[in-house]
């Protein structure tokens, strides 16, 4: 009976155990909690995951990488193994066939506010510490005003109404926040938000860090800049360009200087020191880039999310995938005339098929050279390598000339071979040719394009002195590379109505395949008849998916609000104009 | 009185202990005594009982287990069959032996007592079932409970996975599997009863968990339960909202040791393989597509030379396909001879199936043992892959203390390896004039450099590979103790362990095919995974049978706790590509790890009753009180209650002198059951990650090494976050005529699942970690299962047995809260959500034929890409309600799943509405045939295949080999076809969801067929055998299925973008059971 009753006892005892209900907390693993990351010694963690979400930002459908926007410009075809291979791209390249519900927007949209979340976070933690316990308080909410401007910047300039709202914006508010208010005449407001981050931040930021990779003063005001150069061309509610704002525009020229007189940037020697993985941190007119690294313990590596696609399709030096192709347009606006100017007008007469009286029979901005890769050409100045026509994957549709700024040489170490090509090396953000450029454009339209010509012939200069680097093995010039300065009343008559011609060319060519050229024609309200312009000339040129295509004013300057983002909102959001 | 009066033994039981326990003076006991004092008034006389137990052809039963009814007082037959036991006339003996019918005997004035068991059959209502910490007789079971006996499972000899072999074989039960050596399976009981997945809850000896049943050995099982409707199952609670499947292995039978070996040995090949075009075939299905398009068939291709022109209409006429002699741009690859590859034979192998089983089991009548000993290998149709299991099991149980105490365990250990590769996609895709290997024998592969796109060459994946796999070990089981004590009441104690790991070291191996793709990194890469669930139950059961009333209760509680921990690391750079170098530590290159864990737990408390009345009436009822980790602390725990009640008319005294019915018993059960599985243990939690994969950013410039790291958000938490909830209505029939000749069970059923959690999708400026688990959605389930046995013979050396079963279901989707309205299709513009629809219904456009001429395609909606030869799709609606004249996404697309009528194929589910099984068993002597057929109906499915074999070009890569279903296509001369014209260029987008991929997916099968001999008992007791039985079975020897379904098998459609189709097998085997 003592045996049955301690049985007894021990099976009470069991229970009692078990029923200790602190048996059903159990503390989630490998996990923290807010608590932990927002104290003097972690909050570096969480700025740190900001910097690094452009890095991780994801590819194809999350990634708003520069080159997209060039897809939707004149300058370039998406590229690819056909129509199909990324099916939205196509949709968005000729326009017509571009909705809210199109793939690979609503992963930008939603990955972009991902982005503005990281510096949200850090801001809130770094908001509530005190300075005496965490030093740098002050200079890292500069850099996270920074980031999120950035970010902002992203959004604004391709969806146009974005709902915009700050760390002190609970998640209840933000739900009720309205992208496109019914009485909004003008989204002036919005490109105000987006200045006041990168003012704060060029307020408090030093002139220079000592981590290469943190933004100082200038980096800010030339996101300052970035903003005012769009604040100085109104648009009404159709997208239309109502005018130019010149005290605006004097705003600008003063930040604009204040980056050129810091004497901190000069134009590199040579352009091509912009583009190489050599260069990274080095090129004197870097003004802020974004880091990436190999070899650093993440499984492969913190690449360039956004361009592995990029490379040709030429084994064994690159096996993917062929995207971003220059277009016909592209190589013809580099043709020079006689004199070294472009062809403003005739440009577009030749026909850039692949074969080498084309290339024999014409003269280049020595800037072809740096942007497009031709067959018959050394790869990225690999004069031991030669490109090579098997490198294009669908000549059929997309031609033979890949982009080169964004890849590297085929045995760059960055390089990293995962079938797509990732590579390591920088994407210059800010640069001082683009501030310079801004400065021109600015005193141009401010009647003072007298002042804009030695500016616009100093980035001409130095793209003709960038010449050494495109040569053959033997040393002679892969092509015949030309270019003159302007000289007024000897190869041109410099007036205001030319100046603007010679800048809007000079920022093509100098920034060809950068994805800067798309947001320009929309800031400048002359998308619509560039590139339908560029759709009539280039169908025929064995383009067949362009049937259909056509630029559409008042709707496709910007992207539509993510269909998935409308009904999220259950009516808050207002789909864009046209859509 | 009542019988207990009569019971000596256990009064004498109970006299031993009372006086120590009257003074333990235990209130709570107090009443109780009062009966066990009465008891322990007589005492009766006894006297030796003796006898022979054989079975139906005289062959003395050994072992065969005599035990008095409600005492534990039992012997077990001798090597004779003979038995002697003390018992007293009036008492009840209880005959059982394993495979046999149970019977019962009133000792009388004869003390003599032969009995002959005859086979047990599924309809035998004395046959005790496990019910979930109880057991019951079948004729009280008042809810819906199937039973699968051994004698079910051993058709499917040497199955990789058990639940191979109860495909079609349980109402209610839907199973799907595919071709993978591993055996995958996806079991769903009285369908989906959550978007979280519907894994049933699988409890073996009474331990519960969710493995996955391809890591035990199916030769172990000695009988399944499917606990199908709520009351069954609730005492499972929160982890039975998707049904549970008991099982309970075989034990040890007491008398002499047997030895027994079954064994089988066959293959597996390869089932309807698609024809897929040849090199001349793909030349001029190129060309086709070409001039569809207008193009020169000569300048899209750099492989072909097309000789052709133009008939009297204008009409492309092809005159010679001409491929290039070889595959090179150049000489600095090996030369590649063009060939005529069939690349699906190339990758396929005939698979070697085997499975050898030797058991060893004994005992006496204080203890009993069972010894197996397992090996199965089962080879893919794919080369190089396979699925091996090793396994052993022990299972023990001792009584000591004088039946008062038993002891016991069960304990299975067992190690697998696999490698279940799969490249049916890659072998599908290959063009066949890509050789195998390149003339010097070194890799061939896709000619990168003459504008081939990047197909693997899929042989050198499978042999690169063909040593890469994983490895895991099981063990599993429990050790139980029953304490039986004051008569009535049994403690049971049981902990349980199931353990898990699983390791690989893979090398990625560097490789150059002969067109140029390639891969130069080497890296090694080593993964460590475990798990571990232990499980504490204690039960008290009091059982008590007083005049009519039978009634057992039962109070418990169980505590499990789940572990699982994992490492992976992973380095490039091996100078060696060898297994026995390559470890990540001799690697040199950029190395990663990751590595992850969870915990969870869940306590509870139970208890339960079944109440019978004269064996007429019954009512059953259950109470389980759940706590978990998982839920939010304000909603930890939730009660789940169950009654059920049975009235068996057939015991009623207005049928008790009918011949017809011999059984029939109306039962209802209603009841309320959680669900647990695939449910996230962090779900109501707010945390961080520090990812250094996800955070870190070379801030100081450098561009490799260490970099600085930090943390994210990942999900937002709710402290409300409660379980969700299934509620089931049962109403059920159970019937046998003749004797039950004929029987069978009719249910009809409705389950509602309430809250399932989901993670919707938010509104983007929520940013990262805004994810939210959600109490949201419900789900209903509505149902009608029948089976019915039919068995006879004629004359007595024939028989037969036929049974056959059909279960309907009905799935909706309700109560969607707005946030995830379009979630899962549905467009918010039209309002027309996914409610109402079935879960996994598909959203689409409705494809409407194929545009003929160019009136039609100018009259046709507006469509980028629209043409003669390509798919018309219907203008539904626009944004005023009605067809406004183009095509889009918004608008223009609707259910095409369940219940919606489609064009061309009536009503179309997207789930089987009907699934269907029969059997037939024939015995002739000593030879037996057996049949299994079994099928599903009434469904539509998107058939995957279609966009390889319908399309020339649909995918983002180009020029994909294709089935030579393609050569059929549309051309202006073959008009009547309804594949669209081919067409190097998607641009009508005719890949999107639409109808033209929904076709009727139903099926029959015949699963398996086996003809068996029985060496006759004469020839096998001569060589001291008990048993010599020879078979040979087929598995899928015939399918039907619908001429609609242009698929290999509606079984494995496999919809999804690059998907990798894997069909499953047919298998012919011969195998052998021999037993001394």
């Amino acid at each position: 009976m003592k045996r049955i009753s301690s049985y007894l006892i021990i099976s009470i005892i069991i229970f009692s155990i078990a029923s200790c209900k602190k048996f059903l907390d159990v503390t989630p693993q490998g996990v923290v909690t807010e608590g932990n990351v927002t104290t003097p010694e972690t909050v570096d963690g969480l700025v740190i995951a900001a910097y690094s979400w452009l890095p991780h930002e994801g590819i194809i459908n999350q990634k708003l990488s520069p080159w997209l926007a060039d897809i939707k410009s004149d300058d370039s075809y998406k590229g690819g193994g056909g129509i199909g291979d990324q099916i939205p791209w196509y949709q968005w390249e000729i326009f017509t066939q571009n909705n809210a519900s199109t793939g690979n927007n609503d992963g930008i949209w939603y990955a972009e506010y991902e982005g503005i979340s990281r510096c949200n976070s850090a801001l809130r933690a770094l908001n509530a510490l005190d300075e005496s316990v965490y030093p740098n308080k002050t200079q890292r909410i500069a850099e996270m005003k920074f980031l999120r401007g950035y970010f902002f910047l992203d959004l604004k300039r391709w969806y146009k109404w974005i709902p915009y709202f700050d760390e002190n914006v609970s998640n209840d508010s933000i739900k009720t926040i309205i992208n496109r208010p019914d009485t909004a005449t003008s989204d002036l407001y919005l490109w105000q938000d987006i200045y006041n981050d990168f003012a704060a931040a060029a307020n408090v930021l030093p002139a220079t860090q000592t981590d290469a990779g943190r933004p100082t003063k200038y980096a800010a005001e030339g996101e300052m800049l970035e903003c005012l150069m769009w604040m100085s061309y109104p648009q009404d509610i159709n997208n239309k360009v109502t005018g130019v704002n010149t005290t605006t525009l004097s705003q600008a020229l003063t930040v604009a200087d204040d980056i050129i007189n810091s004497g901190k940037y000069t134009l590199a020697p040579d352009f091509a020191e912009n583009f190489l993985y050599d260069y990274d941190n080095k090129s004197p007119e870097s003004i802020f880039e974004w880091q990436y690294s190999h070899d650093d313990g993440t499984t492969n590596g913190n690449l360039n999310g956004g361009t592995p696609l990029n490379a040709p399709w030429w084994p064994p030096y690159f096996s993917c995938c062929d995207f971003h192709k220059a277009s016909y347009d592209l190589l013809n606006a580099f043709r020079v005339d006689k004199d070294g100017i472009p062809m403003f007008d005739t440009f577009n007469n030749a026909e850039p098929e692949y074969n080498k009286t084309y290339f024999a029979m014409n003269s280049f901005d020595p800037r072809i050279g740096h942007t497009v890769a031709i067959p018959g050409l050394p790869w990225k100045y690999q004069q031991n390598l030669l490109f090579d026509s098997s490198g294009a994957r669908d000549p059929n549709n997309f031609g033979y000339y890949n982009s080169l700024k964004e890849n590297v040489e085929s045995d760059c170490p960055g390089l990293v071979n995962l079938f797509w090509m990732w590579n390591s090396k920088n994407e210059i953000a800010i640069r001082y040719d683009r501030i310079l450029l801004q400065k021109a454009e600015i005193l141009i339209k401010l009647g003072r394009e007298k002042e804009a010509l030695p500016i616009i012939n100093e980035i001409r200069q130095r793209a003709a002195n960038s010449t050494d680097r495109l040569k053959f093995a033997n040393g002679t010039s892969t092509l015949n590379y030309e270019i003159s300065l302007y000289q007024d009343g000897v190869n041109c008559t410099w007036t205001n109505s030319f100046a603007w011609t010679a800048l809007m060319w000079e920022d093509r060519l100098e920034f060809a395949m950068e994805g800067v050229r798309w947001y320009d024609l929309v800031r400048w309200g002359v998308a619509e008849p560039i590139i339908n312009a560029y759709f009539a000339k280039e169908y025929p040129r064995g383009r067949p998916w362009m049937n259909g295509a056509h630029f559409t004013a008042g709707r496709d300057e910007f992207m539509p609000i993510p269909q998935p983002q409308i009904n999220y909102s259950f009516g808050v959001y207002k789909q864009n104009i046209g859509y | 009185m009542n019988l207990n009066l009569n019971e000596p033994h256990s009064a004498l039981l109970v006299t031993r202990y009372l006086q120590p326990l009257l003074q333990m003076r235990k209130k709570l006991f107090a009443l109780l005594l009062t009966t066990f004092l009465l008891n322990s008034f007589l005492f009766a006389q006894q006297s030796p009982v003796t006898g022979k137990i054989t079975d139906e052809k005289a062959n003395p039963l050994v072992g065969a287990s005599i035990k008095i009814s409600g005492s534990r007082t039992g012997v077990l037959t001798n090597a004779n069959g003979n038995f002697s036991i003390n018992a007293s006339k009036g008492q009840t003996l209880e005959i059982s032996y394993v495979g046999k019918a149970d019977q019962k005997v009133i000792v009388g004035d004869n003390t003599v007592i032969n009995i002959t068991l005859s086979d047990q059959t599924g309809s035998d209502l004395n046959e005790v079932v496990v019910t979930g910490y109880m057991t019951q007789r079948k004729a009280d079971l008042t809810g819906a409970v199937s039973v699968v006996t051994a004698k079910d499972l051993s058709k499917d000899h040497g199955a990789t996975n058990v639940m191979q072999s109860l495909q079609g074989v349980v109402p209610g039960l839907h199973i799907s599997t595919d071709g993978s050596p591993t055996g995958n399976v996806n079991i769903q009981i009285r369908g989906l009863t959550s978007l979280n997945g519907s894994a049933p809850l699988i409890v073996i000896d009474g331990v519960p968990s969710y493995m996955n049943l391809r890591d035990i050995n199916p030769d172990d099982i000695a009988s399944m339960q499917i606990l199908k409707d709520a009351y069954s199952a609730s005492i499972y609670g929160t982890q039975a909202g998707a049904g549970v499947i008991l099982i309970q292995t075989k034990k040890g039978q007491a008398g002499k040791a047997k030895i027994s070996y079954t064994g089988s040995v066959g293959f597996s090949d390869w089932n309807n393989k698609p024809d897929m075009l040849n090199t001349m075939q793909y030349g001029q299905a190129l060309w086709q597509a070409a001039v569809n398009d207008g193009q020169d068939p000569n300048s899209v291709t750099q492989i072909y030379n097309f000789d052709w022109h133009k008939d009297a209409n204008g009409i492309p006429v092809l005159d010679k396909v001409t491929p290039r002699p070889t595959l090179n741009k150049d000489s600095s690859l090996p030369i590649m001879t063009s060939a005529n590859t069939n690349w699906l034979d190339a990758i396929s192998q005939r698979g070697i199936q085997q499975d050898h089983q030797l058991t060893i089991s004994g005992g006496n009548d204080k203890s009993t043992s069972l010894l197996s000993l397992n090996y199965s290998e089962n080879q893919g149709t794919q080369i190089y892959t396979y699925y091996k299991r090793f396994s052993a099991r022990i299972n023990t149980d001792y009584k000591v203390i004088n039946d008062h105490f038993t002891i016991g365990e069960n304990l299975e250990a067992s190690h697998m390896l696999i490698n279940d590769q799969n490249v049916m996609h890659d072998a599908m895709v290959e063009p066949a004039i890509i050789p195998v290997y390149a003339n010097d024998g070194s890799w061939g592969g896709s000619s990168v450099a003459l504008g081939m796109d990047d197909y693997w060459n899929p042989v050198r994946e499978l042999t690169l590979n063909k040593d890469n796999g994983d490895k895991y070990n099981k063990i599993y089981g429990d050790v139980h103790a029953n304490v039986y004590f004051l008569k009535n009441f049994t403690f049971h104690s049981q902990l349980g362990l199931i353990y898990t790991d699983g390791y690989h070291r893979n090398i990625q191996f560097t490789f150059q095919e002969a067109g140029g793709k390639l891969n130069n990194i080497s890296a090694v890469d080593q993964w460590y995974w475990k798990e571990a669930t232990l499980d504490l139950t204690n039960t008290l059961d009091y059982k008590i049978n007083k005049g009519k009333h039978n009634l057992d209760v039962l109070a418990g509680m169980e505590a499990n706790k789940y572990t699982t921990e994992q490492f992976d690391a992973n380095r490039q750079g091996i100078q060696f590509q060898n297994y026995d170098y390559a470890y990540v530590g001799n690697a040199t290159g950029n190395m990663t790890m990751t590595s992850g864990a969870d915990k969870y737990n869940l306590l509870s408390y139970f208890g339960k009753f079944n109440y019978a009345y004269n064996s007429k009436y019954l009512l059953s009822g259950s109470l389980r009180y759940d706590g978990s980790s998982k839920f939010g602390a304000n909603n930890r725990f939730a009660l789940f209650p169950a009654l059920s009640a049975g009235w068996r008319i057939s015991q009623e005294g207005f049928l008790a002198d009918n011949n017809v019915i011999s059984d029939l018993k109306l039962r209802a059960s209603w009841g309320k059951n959680g669900s647990l599985a695939n449910i996230n243990s962090l779900a109501s939690q707010t945390f961080f990650a520090s990812s250094y994969n996800n955070t870190s950013y070379s801030i100081g410039g450098m561009e490799s090494g260490s970099l600085p790291s930090g943390f994210y958000k990942v999900q937002t938490g709710d402290a409300d976050l409660r379980w969700e909830a299934s509620t089931q209505t049962n109403i059920g029939i159970d019937f046998g005529f003749l004797n039950q000749k004929i029987s069978g069970s009719l249910d009809f059923y409705r389950k509602y699942t309430d809250g399932m959690l989901i993670l919707p999708p938010y509104l983007g400026t929520l940013g990262e970690g805004a994810y939210q688990y959600i109490n949201a959605a419900d789900m209903t389930n509505k149902g009608v299962e029948l089976s019915i046995a039919y068995q006879g013979n004629a004359g007595k050396d024939f028989s037969y047995r036929i049974t056959g079963n059909i279960s309907y279901n009905k799935n909706y989707v309700n109560n969607l809260p707005a946030s995830v309205q379009y979630s899962w299709g549905g467009s918010a513009l039209k309002g027309d959500g996914i409610e109402g629809h079935p879960w996994g219904a598909y959203y689409g456009f409705i494809a409407d034929g194929i545009y003929q001429n160019q009136q039609q395609v100018d009259a046709g909606p507006d469509q980028p890409g629209k043409g003669v030869g390509r798919l018309r799709y219907k203008d539904i609606s626009g944004p005023d309600g009605k067809p406004d004249g183009k095509i889009d996404y918004d608008y223009d697309r609707t259910w095409i799943g369940d219940n919606t009528v489609i064009s061309n194929a009536g009503l179309a589910s997207v789930v089987p509405k009907y699934e269907y099984g029969f059997s037939i068993n024939l015995n002739y002597k000593s030879f037996d045939l057996s049949m299994y057929w079994q099928g599903v109906a009434g469904v539509h499915e998107i058939d995957g295949w279609k966009s390889y074999s319908d399309f020339w070009n649909v995918w983002i890569q180009n020029g994909f080999n294709h089935p030579t279903r393609v050569l059929d296509a549309w051309t202006p001369t073959n008009t009547s076809s309804t594949i669209p014209a081919l067409s190097l260029n998607n641009s009508n987008d005719e890949l999107r969801t639409s109808t033209y991929f929904l076709e009727p997916g139903q099926y029959l099968k015949l699963r398996n067929i086996q003809l068996g001999y029985n060496l006759p008992k004469s020839f096998s007791t001569r060589l001291s055998m008990q048993k010599f039985y020879v078979y040979v079975m087929a598995e899928n020897l015939i399918m039907f299925k619908s001429s609609k379904f242009t698929g290999p098998d509606p079984e494995n459609p496999d919809g999804a973008s690059y998907a990798n189709p894997y069909i499953r097998p047919q298998v012919f085997k011969a195998g052998v059971e021999v037993s001394f």
